[in-house]
């Protein structure tokens, strides 16, 4: 019974994690059209706090990340001398999986917190209420650009982050099992490489919209004090958590 | 409330709301027509903002019908709904403006069109509340006196055909005489409907033809010389 009642709560807060998305997503679309110049205005609000901001911890992390599986590829080279297969597999494993978990759990640690903290300001302020009152729909009016905002920063993420990676496997191939960058250089801007960097990308995108919409949902329940944001801040990331790592999981055994 | 409520442009009919296993609301009828200014004095806590809540339909009530502009709201879809809001003005009890957005920006929210005519309006407002000088600032960095004339002012920006205000001058103390001319101003001779809701019987008196206190959940019709003498002095 209550394996029953926590799979129903999960179905509901999955079927209101889409719907808030979907209609962001066409609110957002309605106020473009319309012409609403505030909308404009929110989406570069929105543009430095989902894309160029976290680029400053991002990147760095991408470049670690890319250190970390260039050293465990390098000691595998110093052993067996093995170049095409470890170095196309060191492309593309870095592009198609480590890079988007990274950027994802990067997107779920601020979009949920970011989108749950604010929804919970929102209505403890009675904005939600007021943007009602004016007859305006809060859903299209809060959710709308950071939709957008997010949706963008997906495809920047993971290009700027691939690049920082393949930098960052660089320097322990050319220490450890001295591949120069060129060799490198072209096992990782190869067709195939570029092929994984397309699929991280869309991989990336499912996760972002995952974050998004557990933010939003989790954001969207009901607060009752201050103390309430918090709480339900750190729900939203332990659920984004759960969420994107269930979808890389399904993503990799499925496709 | 012999009235048709067709006629009405607020109706509460019958309306009852139960909340945290307490009666806030006891069958309330009330009827507010087109030029009306009808006051509800209530206790701080005895759910004189669960009224402007369910009177525009941003909570339902447990019990009864409430029609905005003679429509029933349990019976239309939430985008039908903000339709009818949206030809009130609308002030709540402790602010809520978007603290992310500037005063202009606020007051843009509630119009439909971008045009010069908004604009002007927009303009109007803002010198006639004394908001001129803070047009392009945050809501959230503005003091509570202007945060609330700016609360005010938007309440204003769709010509509505009714208003209904929560404490509306609460928090406006060196300008409460200067801010309640002006929205007498702009509610008496355009004959506007008010429905307004306070503690302060001497503003109700002031303002509204009609005063009812809302006592255990219902609503007690004031007589004329409770409120007059306060009102006058």
């Amino acid at each position: 019974m209550v394996a029953l009642n926590g799979l129903a709560k999960l179905l509901a807060a999955i079927g209101a994690g889409a719907w808030l998305t979907m209609r962001a997503g066409t609110g957002m679309g309605r106020r473009v059209i319309a012409g609403d110049g505030l909308a404009g205005r929110q989406l570069a609000d929105g543009l430095p706090l989902h894309v160029w901001r976290p680029l400053r911890t991002l990147l760095p992390l991408a470049m670690l990340a890319g250190l970390i599986a260039g050293i465990g590829a390098a000691r595998l080279l110093a052993l067996y001398n093995a170049q095409i297969p470890v170095l196309s597999a060191l492309a593309e494993i870095v592009l198609r999986d480590i890079v988007p978990l990274l950027v994802g759990l990067f997107a779920c640690g601020s979009v949920t917190v970011a989108l749950s903290s604010r929804l919970g300001a929102m209505a403890l302020n009675r904005e939600i209420d007021a943007l009602e009152a004016l007859g305006r729909d809060p859903v299209a009016h809060v959710l709308g650009p950071p939709l957008v905002a997010v949706l963008l920063s997906a495809p920047i993420h993971m290009a700027l982050g691939g690049i920082a990676a393949i930098v960052g496997c660089a320097l322990p191939l050319a220490m450890i099992a001295n591949v120069g960058w060129a060799l490198w250089a072209g096992f990782a801007f190869s067709h195939d490489a570029a092929q994984a960097m397309l699929t991280g990308m869309a991989k990336l995108l499912l996760y972002a919209l995952i974050a998004f919409g557990v933010g939003s949902a989790v954001g969207a329940r009901p607060v009752r004090s201050p103390a309430d944001i918090g709480r339900r801040a750190t729900t939203a990331f332990t659920a984004g958590l759960l969420g994107i790592f269930s979808a890389a999981a399904l993503w990799t055994a499925l496709l | 409330m012999d009235r048709p409520a067709v006629t009405a442009l607020l109706a509460f009919e019958a309306v009852g709301l139960v909340l945290g296993g307490m009666r806030l609301l006891d069958r309330v009828d009330l009827i507010i027509g087109p030029g009306e200014r009808v006051a509800i004095l209530a206790d701080s806590g005895s759910g004189k903002s669960w009224l402007l809540k369910l009177a525009i339909g941003l909570t339902p009530p447990g019990s009864g019908t409430v029609r905005l502009m003679g429509v029933a709201l349990d019976a239309t879809g939430p985008d039908a709904r903000r339709l009818l809001r949206a030809r009130c003005g609308v002030a709540m009890q402790g602010g809520s403006l978007l603290g992310d957005l500037s005063i202009e920006e606020n007051m843009r929210l509630a119009m439909d069109s971008g045009s010069g005519r908004t604009a002007r309006r927009i303009d109007r407002l803002l010198l006639e509340f004394g908001l001129e000088q803070v047009a392009a600032a945050r809501a959230d960095t503005l003091s509570a006196g202007e945060r609330r004339r700016a609360e005010l002012a938007r309440a204003f920006v769709r010509d509505p055909e009714l208003l209904i205000l929560d404490e509306p001058f609460e928090g406006a103390f060196a300008r409460g005489d200067m801010l309640e001319a002006q929205v007498r101003r702009r509610i008496v001779p355009q004959g506007r409907a008010l429905l307004l809701l306070t503690q302060d019987m001497a503003l109700a008196g002031r303002l509204c033809e009609r005063v009812y206190r809302l006592e255990r959940g219902r609503l007690i019709q004031q007589d004329a010389a409770v409120t007059a003498p306060i009102a006058t002095s």
